[in-house]
């Protein structure tokens, strides 16, 4: 009960405060309306380019052909190249670009492109790089694909010479082999040729003429022996009677003629042996003549068989050669078969980066829409939780408040509810306008969506709060609303990107819950990401609103006590140290003494004189002072002191001591 | 016999290594008026801030009265208002220095907003915003936001909003700073109504002489000391002893009819202030005093335009104890400075 009427009455002290009212509910409707505006233009706007150029080649002219070409494009060319800086200083250009004297294509020329930018325009001098360098990038890339393509050509032409030499060097491999067996075979067949002869001597082709002549002597001989013995025999027979005179003359006359015929056969043989002998004389001539030249080929086969050996061995080589050759070309026609890209154009472009949309989003602000979004609620909530708390704060009824039997947590829950509310109406009439006017489609995945919206609204709201309760002037609560707005927008995605950031700010940013948040969102709605991948984020997002509402719990409470007892937050922060003893020591001047730590301070500011008021042959009221506080050392101590110095110098001890 | 609905017990409070409260002790009885008096900066405020239980003090307590409590059963006993402070914000009401309610929002909403904050039923919020409307003289303005209405009335829509839930106490800090003498008396007069519905009220001014009319007891604060407590009469007697002769007359040369040289009246006197346009005589003895002035009046041909014999004021009361208290402050450190100077000789 109580909470809503607090709320109820926090939203007529909004509504009631035409400033308020102006600021924090119309403004951010009037941001988002400006920001649609802004963001809803689909082409870039036009950018004003000037270049320099001393000395225009083709290629030079073509770059610029290239940028003239694009209508978002106003190309100026300046006269010398400060003037083309001066005019970016002047906001005439956002960008200068100089080109190299001599730009063209050659072999070790460094072709180097100057791009001159107003690095102060942070926002826009990324954008103006990207655009023109892409457009430069894009002629740049035409050029290197002409040459490229000349390259491929000859590498494709060499291809296929190396195919023919790989035919070739087969063929005369085949050859070679032929020829190595030939060869082989010719070896062969010489190793075959037995030119050892056995020495053909005439001598004894005579001698064996002479035994054959003495065994045709011998062999007349014991024909006429026989002969002889026949007509023996036959002389016997008739002798004895055993035949008429007629047989034996018979065989008698056989017998003669058997005779004439051995001497006849013997004077043809001896005449014939004698010829033979004649022809075995010539033939002995022959012969020798033939040894010689058998000799003389013999030696010759030795000396071929040789040659021919080293022949083979040169031919292996020129096969093994060969070889080589084959499988280097086999190799080489291998690495260019295995070359995956052989267009020239992929290996100019090897990504290709066709910017696509993912949906059918035709806008900018589709795409920053989560972004928006996100700093809407991020502003709304945090100016207007911090707003609310210093309305209240710094309203004559705040002190009311707290004589009323109400607690802390309700006048939190209130604040917080109240913000929550307006936040909600101003965010649903934002989701309203973007769906029907601006074509978004950021409710594609409502239940995630509206977990992101409502993680984020309460995270905002209660550093809203926080920033409320820590300040007490709206003119302090408004400067930190601000700035810890803007920071959260400058260590995001929105102004720059991430990327372009050092590495330690981009740890830190990403952990930037207004990046956390709006990362989130775009996952949800632009991505349509499932939970399970979300969770980690979601995580996050519940840890912030976990420690923003223990903090807005710690710093309502200090607030509390600051405005009551006017003790400054940050004097409630830092620790007390010292121990505040029971009884106090009161100095003349007023200034109120509580501990030993108290009185060595003052002891350094205040005079001997003023001193020895406290201390002298009477008193010691400071060891006084500390026996009340029943600290007898430290009483004793001081009890022994006469002087400031002494006093000083014990306390000091005392200190260490107790340290 | 008086009974205390608020004992302060040895209060005192430091702030910024100063003594704001020193050691305080009072009671405060169940019906009456107290008046706090006290200069700027004499702890006024912080005193009604730690009776309230707003701000905790470095020693003592400050204790209320139970017995308006229902649901205890124990009464008339005295609760820590440090301990128990919703308990305390039940019976008590207060009235800070400068009016305390939202100035968008109308008397009514203003209203009905802290008593819903008291935990009131409607019946009994709209019963008592009825009440305090006509008893404030707020009728016809009920639909007013706050920054409309006039300084008098908004005194009074702050007054309202501390007796939203009926206190017992109601505490009330500067109730007429920065009126006029007209809206001052308007608010007394709806002090002394408010307190005759039975609302013990504690007040804290500087409007010393217009407290004396309307508290039943005071309590005078220096520097965080109570030089004094008791009633407006009480307090004078214990502290003055003399009475004051006004006497206004023509051609008015005071210092004349000041120029007293007998001994026996002159050691009557006090003290003489010519204030230009009259002259004051502290004397315990007005009727020797006002003979020997007749006297001299005939004597330089004076014609008496006024005459009387009042006793001091409270404004006056609170003048001669704080200078005393800086008199003997000032002899002090004169004493002192003399011990100095006599030892730098040596």
């Amino acid at each position: 009960m109580k909470v809503f009427k607090i709320t109820t009455k926090n939203l007529k002290l909004l509504l009631r405060s035409k400033t308020s009212m102006f600021v924090i509910i119309f403004g951010p409707l009037l941001i988002m309306l400006l920001v649609g505006v802004a963001f809803n233009n689909p082409s870039a706007s036009k950018m004003n380019i000037g270049y320099y150029a001393k000395q225009k080649t083709n290629l030079t002219t073509s770059f610029i052909q290239a940028l003239q070409d694009n209508p978002n494009f106003a190309v100026v060319e300046y006269a010398n190249e400060p003037l083309c800086i001066e005019m970016i200083e002047q906001g005439k250009s956002h960008i200068c670009i100089v080109f190299p004297e001599d730009f063209r294509v050659a072999n070790d020329k460094e072709n180097e492109v100057i791009f001159y930018v107003d690095q102060s325009r942070a926002n826009f001098v990324y954008a103006v790089i990207d655009t023109v360098s892409t457009k430069i990038d894009f002629t740049s890339s035409q050029i290197s694909f002409q040459m490229t393509n000349e390259l491929l050509s000859a590498l494709a032409m060499a291809q296929k010479t190396n195919n023919e030499n790989i035919g070739k060097i087969i063929s005369l491999k085949a050859y070679l082999g032929s020829l190595s067996t030939n060869l082989e075979s010719v070896k062969t067949k010489l190793g075959s040729i037995d030119l050892t002869q056995s020495k053909i001597n005439s001598v004894q082709f005579v001698d064996s003429l002479t035994l054959i002549q003495t065994d045709v002597t011998n062999l007349r001989k014991k024909g006429l022996d026989v002969i002889d013995l026949s007509y023996d025999f036959l002389s016997d027979i008739d002798d004895d009677g055993y035949s008429n005179g007629n047989l034996t003359g018979a065989y008698s006359a056989s017998l003669l003629e058997s005779n004439q015929g051995i001497n006849s056969t013997y004077n043809l043989t001896s005449k014939h042996i004698t010829a033979l002998n004649g022809l075995l004389s010539t033939l002995g001539t022959d012969m020798d003549s033939l040894n010689k030249r058998l000799a003389v080929a013999r030696n010759a086969t030795i000396d071929s068989k040789t040659k021919i050996t080293d022949a083979q061995t040169a031919l292996d080589k020129v096969k093994a050669d060969l070889d080589a050759i084959k499988t280097a070309s086999e190799n080489l026609n291998a690495h260019i078969n295995s070359l995956k890209v052989t267009s020239a154009e992929s290996i100019v472009n090897p990504i290709k980066t066709t910017v696509k949309p993912i949906n059918a989003r035709t806008n900018n602000l589709n795409f920053v829409f989560p972004y928006l979004v996100i700093l809407i609620i991020a502003f709304i909530s945090i100016m207007l939780s911090s707003t609310i708390i210093i309305i209240e704060k710094t309203s004559k009824a705040y002190f009311r408040n707290f004589t009323t039997p109400t607690k802390d947590f309700t006048f939190i829950a209130s604040v917080f509810l109240t913000s929550f509310v307006v936040v909600i109406i101003q965010l649903i009439f934002v989701l309203i306008l973007a769906y029907y006017f601006l074509n978004t489609s950021i409710l594609t995945n409502v239940l995630l969506t509206l977990l992101t919206l409502l993680a984020s609204l309460v995270l905002f709201t209660l550093i809203g709060m926080i920033i409320g309760y820590l300040f007490n002037s709206q003119e302090a609560v408004t400067m930190a609303s601000i700035s810890i707005g803007s920071v959260f927008l400058f260590l995001s995605n929105l102004i720059l990107p991430l990327e372009t950031m050092s590495s330690t700010i981009q740890n830190i940013a990403r952990y930037n819950p207004y990046v956390v948040a709006s990362e989130l969102l775009k996952k949800v709605t632009l991505f349509s990401t499932e939970w399970n991948q979300l969770t980690r984020d979601f995580m996050l997002l519940g840890i912030y609103v976990a420690v923003a509402l223990v903090l807005a719990l710690i710093i309502q409470k200090m607030s509390k006590i600051q405005y009551i007892s006017r003790k400054p937050i940050a004097k409630q922060i830092v620790k007390k140290k010292e121990e505040i003893i029971d009884k106090f020591f009161k100095l003349k001047s007023g200034i109120l003494l509580r501990n030993e730590k108290e009185l060595l301070d003052e002891l350094n500011k205040i005079s001997d004189e003023t001193f020895s008021e406290y201390v002298n042959k009477n008193k010691n009221d400071f060891e006084s002072w500390m026996l009340l506080n029943r600290n007898k050392h430290l009483a004793k101590m001081l009890g022994k002191c006469k002087t400031k110095q002494e006093m000083i110098k014990a306390l000091e001890e005392y200190r260490k001591e107790i340290k | 016999m008086p009974s205390p609905v608020i004992k302060v017990e040895k209060v005192s409070k430091v702030f910024d290594r100063r003594i704001i409260l020193d050691n305080i002790d009072m009671e405060i009885n169940a019906g009456e008026i107290f008046g706090i008096i006290g200069a700027s900066g004499s702890g006024k405020t912080t005193l009604l801030n730690i009776i309230i239980g707003f701000i905790k003090p470095e020693t003592g307590d400050v204790m209320f009265r139970t017995e308006h409590l229902l649901d205890h059963k124990e009464s008339h006993s005295f609760r820590s208002v440090f301990k128990y402070p919703d308990e305390l914000k039940r019976i008590i009401g207060m009235a800070a220095q400068t009016p305390s309610f939202y100035t968008t929002l109308s008397v009514r909403e203003n209203l009905d907003y802290f008593g819903t904050l008291y935990g009131l039923t409607k019946d009994t919020l709209k019963a008592n915003t009825n009440t305090l409307i006509n008893l404030m003289d707020l009728q016809g303005s009920e639909g007013r936001p706050g920054k409309n209405l006039s300084g008098g009335m908004q005194r009074r829509l702050d007054m309202a909003c501390s007796l939203i839930h009926d206190p017992k106490i109601l505490i009330l800090d500067e109730p007429t700073a920065d009126l006029d003498p007209l809206l001052r008396n308007h608010i007394w007069r709806l002090v002394r109504k408010i307190n005759k519905r039975g609302t013990t009220i504690i007040l804290a001014s500087h409007h010393l002489s217009e407290l004396e009319l309307l508290c039943s007891r005071i309590a005078i604060l220096k520097e965080g000391k109570v030089l004094a407590v008791g009633t407006p009469n009480e307090i004078k007697e214990r502290f003055s002893k003399n009475e004051e002769i006004h006497l206004e007359s023509f051609p008015g040369n005071y210092d004349k009819i000041a120029d007293i040289k007998d001994k026996d009246v002159l050691k009557e006197i006090a003290k003489i202030e010519d204030k230009g346009t009259k002259l004051v005589i502290y004397t315990s003895k007005p009727e020797i005093v006002l003979n020997e002035i007749i006297k001299k009046l005939d004597q330089h041909k004076e014609t008496i335009v006024d005459l009387k014999v009042t006793k001091p004021t409270l404004d006056e009361i609170f003048i001669m104890i704080t200078e005393s208290e800086k008199d003997k402050q000032e002899e002090q450190d004169e004493e002192k400075e003399e011990i100095k100077k006599k030892q730098s000789r040596k």
